[in-house]
């Protein structure tokens, strides 16, 4: 080993005693530092609070802007047009007002290049179709609940009578005036043309998404939940489960359970999109028991036992699955789905036998039994959503266990014991 | 010194009293440091302070095979040469030692006569602090805290040879100034 120098070896022993008075000063210095490293931290996390709430309040605020209804919009493009254009294209008759041709004036919106008004309401329609997805989703929508409305109507409805004059922009008759009947050709007429006021509406809308997506390649269409690419959601739903089944008794029975949890969906095309998250789940109703004895042979046998019996498995999942897009607003799902075993709440009790009598103890509810349950859980799933709105959709989905849950060895049965379900699933999208 | 985990734990949670009694533990070992790398007590203190905090926030993470008193030691001396490269001035020193030229003279043989050793510690120390700030971490580091010359030149951003070469020049001023004060004899047969 290397000798140390002298005057290393000198000024190191000498400091080595060096004897410094703590002064309370110090410390308070010490604790003041402390303080506020501790108030940073805490400040820290309320920051965090902070920002996580300002950003789903903006994106709920966002949401609510971006999704503005149909009628939201045609009532502010009538605030805003004030451009008036004669049509030669329909005599509608409406509510004892004669309209006749060529001297209708009528508020619209600026005519476009892009809009064609020789073509029929149904073509133009399929042509905004065409240019838009999200035209052709409101307007097919709107079409829906047009058509439903009118075959439900045999006599004139003021409201809907309003509504048309609204659209058209025409001076509403008095009531009395409104009680006309009308042949069937004259209601579809009316019905196409707020089909074909409200398509001109959105077609200006498509037009100005079409004029951004060909002047930004990488633009997409706003509005439509299905549009976006990267969503997180809340899932909240009912499933009806089959118990498990045991062939010692006659247990087998369907119970219901909660599911709760978040979701995050990418989307990866026009039709395809990717979906998982985290939920909550039970498994309730099981069927099965297992007993627990001692027995005590002194004098008379005797028999002291515990029985438990599950009542719910409490247990984390994980979906993981594709879904493909049928039609703008629904799609089917498939994919795979995780599950670990949290806990099991099950039913204890105690007895007591002898060859002469037996004698039940108290029954108690328990946590923590989790022996004789696989920890993971694993199987296929299918299902089918719907989208309600932008950010809302219903879904039905099932579940089929490919991992026994109960371990046959420790239940000393040789059962069937897969998880098989049906639930209902409630999905909000709030954020982007 | 080994603190009692309880101590530890209490100090964790934010136990005031705790906190105090661990300071006062760690005082004596962190002082004689924070005095030797910096000019003044203020600004030692400043250091010892920075560097309690962080054996509070990161105790969990220390190894249990380090002894405690070399762990707070190397935190305490982390935290001093932070703050010695954060200065301004720390390009300087870098540069400074150059112009002195990196050859390193051979030095004459001598003794410390021990006899005439007078000096108490708080003298050894402004000897040390009277040195250039550069050869002082250098010096401080190689010779009391026991780095190697490759360590330092990581920490201080320096090479090895730079390193010895601080070495060798604070060696060659503290004793001109032993020999100044007569406490050490220089072997004249040597020379």
């Amino acid at each position: 080993m290397k000798e140390k120098h002298p005057i290393d070896s000198f000024f190191k022993e000498k400091l080595a005693n060096q004897q410094y008075p703590m002064k309370e000063e110090y410390w308070s210095a010490a604790a003041d530092l402390i303080e506020a490293h501790g108030g940073r931290k805490r400040k820290r996390f309320l920051w965090l609070f902070l920002l996580i709430g300002l950003l789903i309040t903006g994106s709920t605020i966002g949401y609510n802007f971006s999704t503005n209804s149909e009628e939201e919009l045609l009532a502010l493009r009538e605030l805003t047009s004030t451009t008036e254009y004669k049509t030669d294209e329909y005599v509608p008759t409406l509510a004892g007002v004669e309209l006749e041709k060529g001297g209708i004036a009528v508020k619209e919106v600026e005519s476009k290049p892009f809009l064609s008004t020789e073509n029929s309401p149904e073509s133009r329609l399929k042509m905004l179709g065409n240019a838009s997805p999200l035209a052709n989703a409101d307007i097919q929508a709107e079409r829906e609940v047009e058509e439903k409305r009118s075959a439900d109507q045999e006599k004139i409805n003021p409201e809907y009578a309003n509504r048309v004059l609204d659209a058209l922009g025409l001076e509403k008759p008095a009531l009395e005036d409104q009680k006309v009947d009308r042949g069937v050709g004259q209601r579809t007429k009316e019905k196409e043309q707020v089909i074909d006021y409200k398509a001109r509406v959105l077609d200006e809308r498509a037009f100005e998404l079409e004029e951004q997506k060909q002047s930004n390649p990488s633009f997409h269409y706003p509005g439509r939940a299905s549009r976006r690419k990267h969503q997180f959601g809340l899932d909240v739903g009912y499933a009806v489960n089959k118990g498990i089944k045991d062939p010692t008794s006659s247990g087998q029975s369907l119970g219901m359970s909660p599911v709760i949890g978040i979701s995050y969906r990418q989307r990866f095309n026009a039709n395809l999109e990717f979906i998982s998250g985290l939920r909550y789940t039970q498994m309730p109703s099981l069927a099965g028991d297992s007993t627990f004895t001692s027995t005590d042979f002194s004098f008379g046998a005797q028999v002291e036992g515990i029985n438990i019996k599950a009542l719910s498995l409490h247990q984390a999942e994980i979906p993981v699955q594709l879904a493909w897009y049928v039609s703008p607003r629904s799609k089917i799902i498939g994919g795979v789905y995780f599950r670990y075993l949290i806990n099991v709440q099950s039913e204890v009790s105690q007895f007591e036998s002898n060859p002469f009598e037996s004698t039940p103890g108290p029954i108690n509810r328990a946590w923590g039994y989790k022996q004789g349950f696989s920890d993971l859980d694993y199987g296929l799933q299918l299902g089918y959503f719907y989208h309600l709105s932008e950010g809302l959709q219903i879904g039905l989905e099932t579940q089929f266990g490919l991992k026994d849950i109960r371990d046959n060895a420790f239940y000393r049965i040789n059962s069937f014991d897969r998880n098989l379900n049906a639930r209902i699933i409630l999905r909000y999208h709030f954020l982007n | 010194m080994n603190p009692d985990p309880k101590l530890l734990k209490a100090c964790k949670r934010g136990d005031r009293r705790a906190q105090e009694q661990l300071y006062r533990m760690c005082f004596p070992a962190l002082m004689g440091i924070c005095m030797r790398y910096f000019r003044n007590e203020s600004e030692a203190i400043t250091a010892l302070n920075e560097s309690f905090l962080k054996i509070l926030n990161n105790y969990h993470k220390r190894s249990t095979s380090t002894p405690f008193l070399a762990w707070i030691r190397r935190i305490a001396i982390n935290t001093a040469i932070d703050k010695f490269r954060q200065e301004k001035s720390y390009k300087t020193h870098i540069q400074a030692g150059y112009e002195y030229g990196l050859d390193e003279q051979k030095e004459a043989a001598f003794q410390i006569n021990e006899a005439e050793l007078r000096l108490d510690a708080e003298a050894i120390e402004k000897m040390i602090q009277e040195l250039p700030p550069m050869s002082k971490q250098v010096f401080n580091l190689f010779a009391i805290d026991g780095y190697s010359h490759q360590e330092i030149g990581d920490l201080l951003g320096i090479s090895a040879g730079t390193s010895k070469w601080h070495v060798s020049f604070a060696r060659k001023e503290l004793k001109q100034k032993l020999i100044r004060e007569g406490l050490i004899i220089q072997k004249a047969d040597m020379l």
